[in-house]
């Protein structure tokens, strides 16, 4: 049951009432959100090793025949070519670009994500409440909205679960599901939007680390 | 020579294909055949017209992961795609030779989708320094979204990028203003709140506020939280 949005809760934030006047059931509540926003004031620091042991990552996973033949083709290496075959290739480039259809003039919207550099990712904190749920994941577009997600953890029993990510830089969507099929959005992150389908997200702004 | 020249039109003809069959792999491991084919003409066309394709491919895997039938996914995508080709549209005829990074097409499209005007939207080119506008442009989309008038949240970010606003302050603008709307004051008193709170100059007519920049406090609490 969601009782944030009791007046007697409300009452006691604004600091109207003492928190002696809640009901038991409202000062635990009281609790769980004192305890979320002192795990969001915590500095998030990314692990030292972090980096190391991604790179370590990528480098372990075994190269596929299909990426050894993209690398075969997009790896510069010399190539002899005689003045005749030259020629012959310059020919067939522009015989194809007069094939092309004509399209808007392209620019960097159009370029591939590898031709950009990429901003190192910023570690991010999440925290939801939920007590009672037996399992609670983060899911967002960039992680191509996984449906398994990535876990939170829950502190101590207490129904406040969370987790640091490292997240790229940029605007993002992003939805927590409690116990694998309850999709909701971060009530922690303001007023959701819209996700199109009948449900909401919520909004998370990244900025890449300055120098 | 003259008989390896078919092999080289074949090759020449195989590299300008647009990749249908290069299709991004999660789209393929993930998405069911019918939900592929159904929103393929939309990826084709978007690929085509060189709009940015990681928002469209993003919805259409939200659609699958949260179990919603291929004949409500192909809609959101067109809409989206729409959305994005006009965004791209409208700040070009405003912008006719400025080039557009995909996020900025997708943070303008969602300003525009709170009403923002793109002419609005363009008067951010004028103070961009090198960075991305993306966040700046989702941040004014927003602000909008939250009650402040478009003209209003522009300026705001205008100064903002003049003065070098850090963008991890930028982007903790609405989560901000959020905290200050629980207590219900009105948008632009919420927004003058936010802004000293993040030590962010004010513009001279913003809320009714003056200008300068207070000393603000250090960034704390919001959603996801940035840190490191």
């Amino acid at each position: 049951m969601n009782r944030m949005n009791d007046e007697r809760l409300e009452a006691y934030l604004e600091g109207e009432i003492p928190l002696e006047e809640l009901p038991a059931a409202l000062r635990d509540e009281e609790r769980m959100l004192s305890d979320a926003l002192g795990m969001l004031r915590e500095d998030v620091r990314a692990p030292a090793a972090l980096k190391g042991a991604v790179m370590a990552e990528i480098a372990r996973r075994p190269r596929s025949r299909l990426r050894a033949l993209v690398e075969w083709l997009v790896l510069p290496r010399p190539i002899s070519v005689s003045p005749a075959m030259g020629g012959a290739l310059a020919a067939a480039v522009v015989a194809v670009l007069l094939l092309l259809p004509a399209g808007e003039p392209t620019d960097r919207a159009g370029e591939p994500a590898a031709a950009v550099a990429t901003p190192d990712p910023v570690v991010t904190r999440f925290v939801f409440v939920a007590p009672g749920a037996s399992q609670v994941s983060l899911t967002g577009d960039w992680v191509d909205w996984d449906p398994d997600g990535i876990s939170l953890t829950e502190l101590r029993g207490s129904g406040v679960w969370t987790v640091d990510v490292p997240v790229p830089p940029g605007v993002h969507e992003y939805s927590f599901v409690v116990d694998g099929t309850e999709w909701r959005p971060d009530p922690l992150a303001g007023e959701p939007v819209d996700d199109g389908f009948g449900r909401a997200n919520s909004v998370l702004m990244v900025a890449a680390a300055e120098a | 020579m003259l008989r390896r020249l078919p092999s080289i039109f074949v090759v020449l003809a195989l590299g300008t294909v647009p990749p249908l069959a290069g299709q991004d792999a999660s789209l393929e491991s993930r998405v069911p055949p019918e939900v592929l084919s159904a929103v393929q003409p939309v990826l084709d066309a978007a690929r085509l017209d060189s709009l940015p394709l990681a928002p469209l491919e993003s919805k259409i895997l939200e659609g699958v992961a949260k179990g919603v039938p291929a004949d409500r996914i192909v809609p959101v995508t067109e809409r989206l795609a729409l959305e994005l080709r006009n965004a791209r549209s409208m700040l070009r005829q405003e912008l006719p030779t400025t080039p557009l990074a995909g996020g900025e097409v997708s943070g303008a499209a969602l300003a525009m989708r709170q009403g923002v005007p793109p002419g609005q939207l363009a008067r951010l080119w004028e103070s961009r320094s090198a960075q991305s506008l993306e966040i700046p442009l989702a941040v004014v989309g927003e602000l909008a979204r939250r009650g402040i008038p478009a003209e209003e949240a522009v300026e705001v970010m205008r100064v903002a990028l003049e003065a070098g606003t850090p963008m991890s302050a930028a982007a903790q603008l609405p989560s901000r203003m959020d905290l200050t709307l629980t207590g219900a004051p009105a948008p632009q008193a919420a927004l003058l709140e936010a802004l000293r709170n993040l030590g962010i100059p004010i513009p001279p007519h913003a809320g009714g506020g003056r200008p300068g920049a207070p000393p603000g406090r250090p960034p704390g609490v919001g959603g996801g939280l940035p840190g490191g």
